[in-house]
């Protein structure tokens, strides 16, 4: 909501004047966005309004719409509609889409102009946080069909364990016309419940059961083996389906290795999703940049990386220099441990590798925590699994 | 009078073109050209949300500790609602 700096301004100047302001949360507009994925009930949605309180900052009140969505349906089904209603309840004004200064202008002819129109700057919003702490962008994304449209997702309750991980799932048109196309299932950690992927662990697997009228290929993955020890990317996989009766759901049965750093555990985690053959209306659109279209021929034509390679990648380039910043040398083990700019730390065995600055070679011992520097990767590891730097040099 | 050269009637044809494209009406254009997601927010919310004059429906929701609230109970005093989510 790029509105709510604005929109706390004006409750600031005309809550004194009788007026009484509330957001409605609804489902999300954009999921994925910011990693935030849809809640699974409504205790979850109410972390939601807990999370936007805490990162927008907000002193209007939230109200949270059911997991109906009553509310969005019953007012409009907008994702940033504005409404101000009389004392009676009654629609004095309504616009599709917020916006304050015409807000501000319309409460200034119904209560009156303020004297000083508070500012922005003197609402001490905060700034935009980081809420995770370990590596992202290290899996590679999918290069998804240009239209696909969200499906009805449950969730498939087996004892009081929170789903960390969401299960968004999209379909191609092509399958509601024919029964034929591609399904896209991506396994989302929930950033609310402050989990990680353990990847010292097995890798995600899933598990489609499907009724005799549908084919799934492959009805079983395994997510790729990912180099950094914990990361919080979605495990995203395509699925080829043929469906001859769209009323039996799927079932996706998923097993993971989550790991909550402050709270001190790591654990296997099972969980069950229902896949419905329905668009869900309230799914959202995902932000994924500009695909390119499908062709004729249904082949996605290549996608352009929108992220910088990190080391470990199946597509990392070898020969392309990464930034880094030393955390810790050891001279004995002959290994470094460094900072990326995704804030992951990652160590690598140094034992052959040519370290530079701009005076020349350099030797290892010289270099110091805190320094700056350019990495340059090989593809091969060393017997502890440590990636081989062939490159260092110094900034 | 001047003869015309060749850019010059590329040009006059680019803008009957246009002109032609600004007056023709819409039955007459070629089909297929898609709504902007926007344009279609815009006409489902003119098509659903309560019309100006009318009182909002008495649905329910929830304040931010869980408890349930009406639409009705906020009556009493000028109200803005403002939808928004984390997204």
């Amino acid at each position: 909501m790029r509105n709510v700096p604005s929109l706390e301004a004006i409750n600031q100047d005309y809550a004194p004047k009788g007026v009484q302001f509330y957001y409605i949360y609804k489902a999300l507009a954009h999921p994925q966005t910011n990693g935030y994925v849809a809640p699974v009930n409504l205790a979850e949605r109410l972390m939601h309004v807990q999370e936007a309180q805490k990162t927008l900052g907000t002193k209007i009140a939230w109200l949270c719409d059911s997991m109906a969505n009553d509310l969005k349906h019953g007012l409009g089904d907008a994702p940033n509609s504005e409404f101000i209603l009389d004392p009676d309840g009654r629609v004095l004004i309504k616009r599709s889409w917020s916006k304050p200064a015409e807000l501000r202008a319309d409460l200034e002819k119904l209560v009156g102009p303020v004297e000083r129109p508070t500012t922005i700057a003197s609402l001490n919003l905060p700034a935009k946080q980081t809420r995770s702490n370990v590596a992202t962008g290290v899996v590679e994304k999918l290069d998804l069909p240009a239209q696909l449209r969200p499906l009805v997702v449950e969730t498939v309750e087996s004892g009081n364990e929170p789903f960390y991980v969401k299960l968004r799932a999209e379909a191609e048109p092509a399958i509601s016309r024919s029964g034929e196309g591609r399904l896209y299932l991506g396994f989302h950690l929930d950033p609310l419940y402050h989990v990680h992927w353990n990847n010292l662990a097995a890798p995600l697997k899933f598990e489609i059961k499907a009724s005799s009228a549908a084919t799934v290929v492959p009805n079983v993955g395994e997510a790729p083996k990912v180099i950094v020890e914990a990361d919080s990317d979605p495990r995203e996989f395509l699925i080829a389906v043929n469906l001859q009766d769209r009323s039996q759901p799927l079932e996706v049965t998923v097993q993971y290795f989550a790991c909550h750093d402050e709270e001190g555990w790591c654990k296997p985690v099972t969980q069950t999703y229902r896949i419905l053959w329905q668009t869900d209306p309230d799914g959202g659109t995902v932000r994924r940049g500009r695909n390119p279209r499908d062709s004729e021929s249904g082949e996605a034509r290549p996608q352009r990386p929108n992220r910088r390679p990190m080391p470990g990648d199946q597509s990392a380039q070898p020969n392309r220099p990464i930034p880094a910043r030393i955390v810790s040398v050891d001279l004995e083990a002959q290994t470094i441990k460094v900072l990326l700019p995704n804030r992951s730390e990652v160590e690598y065995n140094v034992a052959s590798t040519r370290l530079m600055d701009a005076d020349g070679s350099l030797e290892l011992k010289q270099l110091q925590e805190n320094d700056r520097v350019m990495l340059g990767v090989s593809n091969d590891k060393d017997s502890e699994g440590r990636i081989i730097l062939r490159r260092l040099m110094k900034r | 009078m001047q003869r015309l050269t060749g850019w010059a009637w590329c040009l006059v044809f680019l803008m009957s073109i246009c002109l032609w494209g600004a007056t023709t009406p819409s039955w007459a254009q070629p089909p297929g050209r898609a709504e902007s997601p926007r344009d279609a927010v815009d006409s489902a919310f003119n098509r659903k949300s309560p019309e100006v004059g009318d009182t909002v429906p008495n649905l329910a929701a929830y304040r931010a500790d869980g408890s349930t609230v009406r639409l009705h109970d906020l009556k009493g005093k000028h109200t803005v609602l403002v939808f928004g989510c984390l997204t």
